[in-house]
């Protein structure tokens, strides 16, 4: 009968069966494991746990994930080929990346939050269907250079535009007003936000919103008590607001806390027929990222 | 189904299209890829909501930065990397963010009210032992549960993860075999239920596959 005075760790153990422990060190632990049940439990126990991970089928792409990245990209090639309008709402107020390197002849991409992005793809929807077919515009700046984006090298490479590959891409200074009204009040907040003290909680969240917002439009603007509460956002709360509800505005931007901790509540009423909705967001949330904690849907207004 | 579009082009093909300006390249191979980037962000960052943020911020970032792709790895392999990177950043920014670990308490008390349930017969074992799965791997670091993700969970060998994680074989190995001694107490329960096993053996854990949900390597889902 062997001796085994020790144990093995557990961790030597997990490195003996990932194949990191080799020569006479390894032929000493295999003699210990023979002659030690406890050890043997453990290391048969250690190759189980690779085989229970294994048995985890891995988790299909959620339909709605799949969709909101496909329009993430579908806008990303939109933006780079010149076929999207949307960069209008970012060109007075989001931080374009600089360029990293010398690209291949490529325009850079404006920095854009997940959630952002896919405002973007169907608000840049909603205005090509508001351009009444003039897909190809990239709308310039007023007195700026006016940027026009020409298709990318490579014009052999069909393109599914109408006038794909047709030369330089043409403005047309007739639509910018449709896709404009995506953004309201250019580079002024359209919300003010609030502190409620309110430390809302996943339980109650929605309750909680509905009777703030029930609050808040009580209080006149410019009373004493309407001013204490109410302040001009900060550039980041801006930018987090747009990037969730871009051109929309909310009903309740609240600075509060969410269980205990510092966060946000942007809050869309229930309207007619359709349904308010509430995000709680970190204090990260910002341009470029949303930090969304959590999101609800609203009970429709008078239920 | 999924090759529409290109169904001859390799992923290298497709990223050289993509550079060259054709729009609908890179959707494409994402569309290839996309069920096993997936699980590679889920698993990693433990939250579906943060997970497609992760993935949505990997997929835009590698159509920008295509580029800087050398061709020094397989397009999937370079892929794979941009999806851990950004899931592993989101994680310590929030890990930055909420200083109080209530994941972690989540998945303990997870544990404690589900993982003593001995089920391996019922119908929804699988169910369980994944919730279990899932609750335990939040408990280890994330690098470990990066490395555990690639090589156990998505059976990538270790060198291909070792490319994935940029870190050597050695590294792979080292937090694979971390991640399993950290598990196992958390994952020892499963065994009950089963005929006990012999030492050596590992019958005494659930095998099942379910065909729910499951994807098979390098297929994308419906075109």
């Amino acid at each position: 009968m062997r001796r085994h005075s020790a144990h093995v760790d557990t961790v030597v153990l997990a490195e003996l069966g990932a194949g990191m422990i080799s020569g006479r060190r390894a032929a000493r632990i295999h003699a210990h494991l023979a002659g030690c049940p406890r050890c043997a439990r453990v290391s048969a126990g250690l190759s189980g746990v690779s085989v229970l991970l294994a048995s985890v089928p891995p988790p299909a792409m959620p339909a709605a994930v799949a969709t909101r990245l496909d329009a993430a990209i579908a806008e990303e090639a939109a933006v780079r080929s010149g076929t999207a309008v949307t960069p209008v709402r970012l060109a007075g107020r989001g931080p374009f990346r600089p360029a990293e390197r010398a690209g291949a002849g490529r325009p850079r991409n404006r920095r854009t939050s997940p959630v952002a992005v896919r405002a973007f793809a169907a608000a840049a929807a909603a205005c090509l269907v508001a351009a009444g077919g003039y897909t190809i515009a990239q709308l310039t700046s007023p007195g700026g250079s006016g940027r026009v984006l020409s298709p990318a090298a490579g014009a052999s490479i069909p393109r599914n535009g109408p006038r794909a590959g047709a030369g330089p891409l043409q403005v047309r200074p007739t639509h910018q007003g449709s896709a404009i009204h995506a953004q309201p009040a250019h580079g002024q907040p359209a919300f003010e936000v609030v502190t409620s003290g309110t430390d809302y909680q996943p339980a109650t969240l929605g309750a909680q919103v509905e009777a703030e917002i029930g609050r808040i439009s009580k209080i006149a603007p410019n009373t004493a008590s309407g001013e204490r509460i109410r302040h001009q956002p900060t550039a980041q709360q801006d930018e987090c607001v747009q990037g969730i509800m871009p051109g929309v505005p909310p009903t309740l931007v609240d600075a509060a806390r969410y269980q205990g901790h510092r966060a946000m509540v942007i809050a869309l009423a229930s309207g007619a027929g359709e349904l308010g909705q509430a995000w709680v967001v970190g204090p990260a949330c910002s341009a470029g990222r949303a930090d969304i904690l959590t999101h609800v849907r609203l009970p429709a207004a008078g239920g | 189904m999924t090759d529409r579009l290109f169904p001859d082009l390799s992923d290298a093909q497709l990223l050289e299209r993509h550079l060259q300006g054709d729009t609908d390249a890179f959707g494409q191979l994402f569309l290839r890829h996309r069920d096993r980037l997936w699980a590679v962000a889920v698993r990693t960052v433990c939250d579906p909501e943060e997970a497609a943020d992760a993935l949505q911020e990997a997929m835009i970032s590698a159509f920008r930065r295509a580029g800087d792709f050398r061709g020094d790895s397989a397009v999937t392999t370079w892929l794979h990397r941009i999806v851990v990177n950004a899931s592993l950043d989101r994680l310590r920014r929030k890990t930055a963010y909420a200083a109080s670990s209530v994941g972690d308490e989540g998945a303990l008390d997870l544990l404690a009210t589900q993982g003593r349930v001995p089920a391996t017969t019922d119908p929804a074992s699988t169910r369980d032992t994944a919730l279990d799965v899932e609750a335990a791997l939040r408990l280890i670091p994330p690098e470990q549960r990066a490395a555990l993700v690639l090589v156990d969970m998505l059976g990538y060998p270790v060198a291909d993860a070792a490319a994935v994680l940029d870190i050597s074989v050695g590294t792979v190995k080292s937090r694979c075999a971390r991640g399993r001694a950290r598990l196992l107490p958390f994952l020892e329960h499963l065994r009950c239920g089963a005929a006990e096993p012999d030492p050596g053996t590992e019958e005494g854990f659930s095998r099942n596959r379910t065909a729910t949900g499951s994807v098979s390597p390098g297929q994308g889902g419906e075109g």
